[in-house]
């Protein structure tokens, strides 16, 4: 395959913001996928001085507003952290999710707890209907306005 | 048969509950009330409950600003998920205060921060102290290296710019003794600071009176009118730190927060990164 096709892929991956793409030509393929931020707590500070205004919450990763491959190929309502913190899919390390995909929710369920200082966010089902798909991992740092489940409505 | 037994069961650990400090004094409403300066309050009282976090949810009064409930003993008191908080009857203050705040959920950053400040001050004005109190990121109250009190906060997004907030505080007042070696950390209680016994309804009184104000205070101006306060308390300030958070260890240097309240640590490649959760400890 012409090296500038594969150029142009990644150009075309890095432009849209697709998590993953894969072309085939004849008996050649080949497969981009974008390089996923490691899931972390830290958040860049800018300046080293503590006393210095800093950063907005919403631009602390460059991925925030790129959907991933799940966001990509399902439909549905997606639920959206609305704060920085750490994600929690159940009330403690050694209970069950609060909700498992394929679970029917209603508005104003507890679908997951964010954690940010202490402070535990109940985060709710903004619609009614299916759990399709849960977008984060258990214990990961999530930024403001991340998706986080995708709900069928129904 | 059987149910006698356990009473006389239940009894005996009351005994050995009680039996390290005297005089007795019980949690009293009207006491409190009487001296209390914060208006339009719910408060209750009650001998025995799950956790006060829960039980103020299921007495929260709309009419009033704030509800709150006191307990002398909880039978599932908890920390950070759902670690044991130690409540053993009539010796400490276990409390929880519902109260509403018109913002939305992430303008709350830094409100545990606050409410660490606010048990701090609150303790100043009360008690006679010989060294000052310290905040351990985000907001256990420290005395000497050892943790007095403590506080979980939940919070329930009522519509996009209203939420209630829980603080459950935990305060270490007469406590003297932990025979069954409940409490897995480094700890204190007035009683071992000052060797003085203490009144908790005189204490929960202004508690509640300090914590409303700061929470007033920080509901009109935010987290920002208390940064100059925090670094006069910040316990892990310039010190060798160990964070561990769920997925990770790693070790700096404390570098005070945020305007949000998030930790920021030095690390070895002198690069500084802020945290929003996870437990810190000072490092020898």
């Amino acid at each position: 395959m012409d090296i500038r096709k594969v150029r142009k892929l990644i150009e075309l991956i890095n432009e849209t913001g697709v998590a993953e793409i894969e072309i085939h030509e004849g008996e050649e393929s080949v497969r981009v996928t974008r390089m996923q931020p490691i899931p972390s707590q830290m958040i860049y500070a800018p300046t080293p001085a503590p006393a210095a205004a800093g950063y907005a919450a919403p631009n602390l990763l460059p991925t925030e507003k790129s959907l991933s491959k799940d966001e990509q190929t399902l439909s549905g309502h997606i639920v959206r952290a609305p704060m920085v913190g750490t994600l929690y899919v159940s009330n403690a390390p050694e209970q069950p999710p609060i909700v498992q995909v394929g679970d029917r929710v209603n508005k104003g369920d507890t679908i997951c707890i964010i954690e940010a200082m202490k402070m535990f966010n109940q985060i709710e089902a903004d619609a009614s209907g299916v759990i399709k798909a849960r977008l984060v991992e258990n214990g990961v740092a999530v930024e403001y306005d991340q998706p986080l489940f995708i709900i069928e409505e129904k | 048969m059987k149910k006698i037994s356990l009473n006389s069961m239940k009894a005996s650990k009351l005994l050995s509950d009680l039996e390290f400090h005297e005089p007795l004094i019980l949690l009293d409403k009207s006491k409190i009330k009487k001296i209390l300066n914060t208006k339009s309050m719910k408060l209750e009282v009650y001998k025995e409950v799950d956790s006060t976090n829960d039980q103020v949810k299921k007495i929260y009064d709309p009419k009033k600003k704030i509800t709150v409930c006191l307990a002398e003993t909880q039978t599932q008191g908890r920390g950070r998920f759902q670690r044991h908080w130690h409540s053993p009857f009539a010796q400490n203050i276990y409390i929880s205060l519902l109260y509403p705040f018109d913002k939305n959920i992430s303008e709350l950053a830094g409100l545990s921060l606050v409410v660490g400040l606010a048990i701090c001050t609150m303790l100043e004005s009360c008690c006679e102290l010989a060294k000052p109190l310290l905040v351990k990121w985000p907001n256990d109250v420290m005395y000497e290296g050892q943790k007095l009190a403590g506080s979980l906060i939940e919070v329930q997004a009522q519509t996009h710019d209203a939420c209630q907030v829980i603080i459950g505080i935990g305060l270490n007042v007469n406590m003297q003794l932990d025979p069954s070696k409940k409490i897995k950390q480094a700890w204190t209680s007035l009683k071992e600071c000052t060797n003085q016994f203490y009144d908790r309804n005189i204490l929960t009184a202004s508690l509640l009176d300090h914590v409303a104000e700061y929470l007033d205070r920080f509901s009109q101006l935010g987290l920002k009118f208390f940064l100059n306060e925090w670094r006069t308390r910040d316990h892990l300030f310039n010190k060798p730190i160990h964070l561990k958070s769920h997925h990770k260890e790693l070790r700096g240097i404390g570098q005070g927060i945020s305007e949000y309240g998030h930790l920021l640590i030095k690390l070895n490649d002198n690069s500084i990164r802020a945290f929003s959760a996870g437990d810190t400890t000072l490092l020898k």
